[in-house]
């Protein structure tokens, strides 16, 4: 390894760096760093604003996102109470209630009501197979077959009547029961007409009362007697209360949903007001 | 590092003269031996500073700040250093042959020409020789402030001797 002469070493050491920046130097450091300084606090204020403004639209739009998302499956996922099931509930209901004395028993009630096999179908099967459901009742309990209950005891009439009508159409129904009081006086070839007109008006008021399947939302409050009260509307709707039992039977349902504040229990008041001027 | 956070949270003033008190005087050699010019020394450790405030997140985020500021300065200043010497070799300059202090005593001409010979040098063979001699730094302490290893030094050193000492028996101030 070749080291330098000592003299010229000497002379090299005999001029030394600068210590130091000088004064100019040293004042444009200074202000360079304030200037980063300032502009790294901006840069900084401007991120901020940017996160918080992303986070702002990020929270909107996933409370939009949470609103669309609860909004419509709200009424598709909430559970609808089918109107066999309400049936099923209102026949429970009946039986915690004092039964007729003709009344069957809950358990056959129950089974005497699951009639949904028989929707459908002709009301003259349907009306023959609940004839023959009730003599096959009245023959187990050894009771004779009840005449409809009256029109005072509302309650309970209403949960009978629910559990001995049979599902018939509301046209035809309607129409035979006006074609039944007009029998003596019109011709009975000119029967068929007259019952078949006699249902357009019937069957265009049903309509008009029954739009939509009545529901009743898990959440709303006593929602035992909404269920009651829907399934009151659904057999008047459906004709399988008695003429005589409909009308104190809707009452007493419009009755017992007073106090309830709930959007289910102001349709089915409105329902059941309108099931009231059913003919 | 801590002067650094500081600056970065408060922009305090007092961080940033520390910072510039403590690291000045490497930087200034390292920058000196380099360029041979005190002038241009000055203006290379004031872009380095520069740049470390500009770059002050960067370097106190990078390596999850067990980084440097000495290291990262040194770099910085020897790399602003030796593009200025690209750039005279580019466009040659009169004044690089000018020496920066004047030498005292009364070897003033042999002085003179000896630094004329020095700035005739590559820039790493000078800047070694440089802070070799005129500093005394170690070839491990000259390697770090090169960016080199302690035998390219010992290479370079080698190199830039023999180069001096030609140029300086031609110039007749050595044997």
């Amino acid at each position: 390894m070749s080291e330098l002469d000592p003299r010229l070493a000497e002379l090299l050491r005999r001029s030394p760096p600068p210590a130091a920046l000088d004064e100019a130097h040293r004042a444009a450091v200074h202000t360079a760093a304030r200037q980063a300084w300032f502009r790294q606090q901006a840069q900084r204020r401007r991120m901020n604003l940017g996160f918080a403004a992303a986070a702002c639209l990020m929270a909107g739009l996933a409370g939009w996102a949470l609103h669309a998302g609860l909004d419509v499956p709200q009424n598709a996922a909430a559970p609808v109470v089918a109107i066999h099931e309400t049936d099923e509930r209102a026949v429970g209901l009946a039986a915690a209630a004092p039964a007729p004395a003709s009344a069957p028993p809950p358990s056959a009630r129950a089974e005497l009501h699951d009639d949904s096999d028989l929707r459908g179908a002709g009301p003259s099967r349907q009306r023959t197979a609940g004839v023959e459901q009730q003599k096959d009742l009245g023959a187990a309990t050894g009771n004779a077959i009840a005449p409809p209950a009256p029109a005072a005891a509302a309650e309970p009439a209403m949960a009978g009547a629910m559990a001995r009508a049979p599902a018939a159409p509301a046209t035809f129904a309607a129409a035979d029961a006006m074609v039944a009081e007009s029998k003596e006086d019109v011709p009975r070839a000119d029967q068929r007409t007259a019952k078949a007109a006699l249902a357009m008006p019937v069957a265009a008021t049903a309509r008009k009362t029954a739009p939509s399947p009545i529901s009743v939302p898990e959440d709303a409050p006593e929602r035992g007697r909404l269920l009651a009260a829907a399934a009151v509307l659904d057999a008047a709707l459906n004709h399988r209360l008695e003429a005589a039992d409909r009308l104190p039977a809707v009452q007493t349902a419009l009755a017992s949903l007073d106090g309830i504040v709930h959007p289910a229990a102001d349709d089915l008041r409105r329902r059941l007001r309108n099931a009231i001027q059913l003919p | 590092m801590s002067l650094l956070r500081r600056y970065l949270d408060s922009g305090d003033d007092g961080a940033v003269g520390t910072l510039v008190d403590r690291h000045q005087a490497g930087l200034l050699r390292t920058a000196h031996a380099i360029l041979g010019d005190a002038a241009a020394a000055q203006d290379a450790v004031q872009e380095g500073f520069v740049r470390l405030w500009r770059d002050a997140a960067a370097v106190v985020g990078s390596a999850g700040g067990r980084a440097s500021v000495g290291g990262w300065l040194c770099t910085v200043v020897r790399n602003a250093a030796l593009d200025v010497v690209r750039r005279k070799r580019a466009s040659p300059l009169p004044e690089q042959v000018k020496q920066p202090t004047p030498p005292q005593g009364t070897a003033v001409d042999d002085a003179q020409l000896l630094w004329a010979a020095v700035a005739r040098l590559p820039e790493l063979e000078r800047a070694a020789v440089v802070l070799r001699y005129r500093d005394g730094l170690s070839y491990d302490a000259i390697a770090e402030q090169l960016g080199k290893t302690a035998n390219h030094i010992g290479v370079i050193l080698h190199q830039g001797v023999t180069r001096l000492r030609a140029d300086a028996a031609l110039a007749g101030i050595a044997p």
